[in-house]
């Protein structure tokens, strides 16, 4: 007997279904070129469109109105802090003067003993366009992308000091790595100023969340070390510039071994909120 | 549709939250992840029948993974399990307020603590569980079970608007054989 089948009788998916099961395979295909190749033209294109139409529609306008709500309620303490800021500018001249003279004598002797200088870098300044809700990826977004000469491997900081590297850049976005992730590819190589004149290096190897603190190894065994030393970035390795700090040492653990001593550090920078950053670049 | 509109609405909802209270990356402070988006798809997910429910659940989980997190692939297979869970549970549960707000939190708890095993499985987070729940979890909750009471009560609003449409298409419907 032949059987014939009914129109519509059987249909294994609506027009509908069949839709958004075909936006999952492009999600997946895109997904697994972006694991297999790294980040490329599509989903550049998507993240940097996103990002930037989240931050015009959404984040800005709400931002601005909490500022605003924020300032009005705090304009008595904006007037002190505007007589402060008064004085300290007036003083300021004086230390610009001083600054230049020193970096002068600086570039001379750089020049003199035909040096690289991984002291002198410029910085850009961007805005921090969205992050990591979930936290864990422990990454933000900047508004700044090759378009405006941002390169990979750049160093991210804040006014008190480092914060991440930038790990992916697209035309007008970048992804930033904060130093706070724990699965760093990168390390930072760090100096500490034992005394005037002397200093001891060592790398930044990774922040532990346990302790709110990085742990940094210092190469050589024999150093005194003490709480509260400034730790700063040497500039070896030609990835950072040399003189951005990075926290003070919390913690002298004395776990000697055959490579140094562990230390932790304590974050110059605050993690817990960031509107604007700088990334510091050296110069050609 | 109505659920994709819905759900679209909520990740709205939770970039607003998110520009009013920034993340913080200090994991010694308290902090609370909006989740506005995710109760919406809980509460959807009952609604819809299996694969339905995971297309929605597979659908918003790239959405989540693409737009949202440095990890591909990650949420939308947490978000699959999480659909897994609550098809099984829901047979068992009534559509009360309480129960709804309940049968989000916990999967929120659920879904929360998968991505947090994961993390510490594969060293990257070294954060104690102790932490995590003080830090992580509880204002999480806290402030999400307050969220989810609203969101509770739009799901019932489009749940009518839904019950309403059908009884306008049968109403309006002309069946052959009857005549």
């Amino acid at each position: 007997m032949k059987i014939k089948r009914v129109q519509d009788e059987v249909k294994r998916f609506t027009r509908f279904q069949k839709i958004m099961i075909s936006i999952i395979c492009v999600f997946m295909l895109l997904g697994t070129i972006t694991l297999v190749n790294g980040s490329n033209k599509v989903s550049g294109f998507v993240y940097n469109f996103f990002s930037l139409t989240k931050y015009s529609l959404i984040d800005h306008p709400v931002k601005t109105i909490t500022d605003f709500s924020k300032q009005l309620a705090g304009f008595q303490d904006v007037y002190d802090e505007n007589d402060e800021l008064r004085a300290i500018i007036a003083s300021q001249d004086m230390k610009n003067a001083e600054l230049n003279a020193l970096q002068s004598d600086v570039n001379e002797l750089t020049e003199l003993m035909d040096l690289t200088s991984y002291a002198t870098y410029q910085t850009l300044y961007a805005s921090v366009i969205a992050s990591d809700a979930s936290v864990w990826s422990q990454t933000i977004t900047i508004n700044k992308g090759s378009e405006d000469g941002i390169g990979e491997d750049m160093a991210v900081m804040t006014n008190l000091g480092l914060i991440g590297k930038v790990t992916k850049v697209y035309k007008n976005t970048s992804e930033v790595k904060l130093l706070t992730s724990e699965n760093q590819d990168v390390s930072v190589s760090i100096k500490v100023q034992i005394d005037e004149d002397t200093y001891t290096t060592g790398i930044l190897q990774n922040y532990n969340q346990d302790k709110n603190a990085y742990m940094v190894q210092i190469y050589d065994a024999n150093v005194k070390l003490e709480a509260g030393m400034d730790i700063i970035t040497s500039g070896s390795g030609g990835v950072f510039p040399s003189g951005i700090m990075v926290g003070k040492i919390e913690n002298v653990e004395n776990l000697y071994d055959s490579k140094g001593i562990i230390v932790t550090v304590k974050p110059s920078a605050e993690f817990n909120a960031f509107s604007y950053v700088a990334v510091a670049y050296l110069e050609e | 549709m109505i659920h994709y509109i819905l759900m679209s609405l909520a990740f709205i909802i939770d970039f607003i939250l998110q520009a009013m209270f920034p993340t913080t990356f200090d994991m010694s402070q308290m902090f609370f992840v909006p989740s506005v988006s995710f109760c919406v798809m809980v509460l959807t997910i009952r609604k819809l029948d299996t694969l339905d429910s995971y297309i929605f659940c597979v659908f918003f989980g790239f959405v989540y993974d693409f737009l949202y997190t440095d990890f591909i692939f990650f949420h939308a297979g947490v978000f699959a399990i999480t659909c897994i869970v609550v098809k099984l549970w829901t047979k068992h549960v009534n559509n009360s307020v309480l129960e709804n707000i309940l049968i989000c939190i916990s999967t929120l708890f659920f879904k929360e603590a998968i991505i947090y095993c994961y993390m510490t499985v594969s060293n990257q987070t070294s954060i104690g569980i102790n932490e995590w729940l003080t830090n992580h979890i509880f204002l999480t909750i806290l402030v999400n079970s307050i969220l989810v009471t609203f969101i509770v009560f739009l799901t019932y609003f489009r749940d009518d608007y839904l019950l309403q449409r059908e009884s306008k298409i049968r109403k309006e419907e002309k069946l052959p054989w009857m005549h």
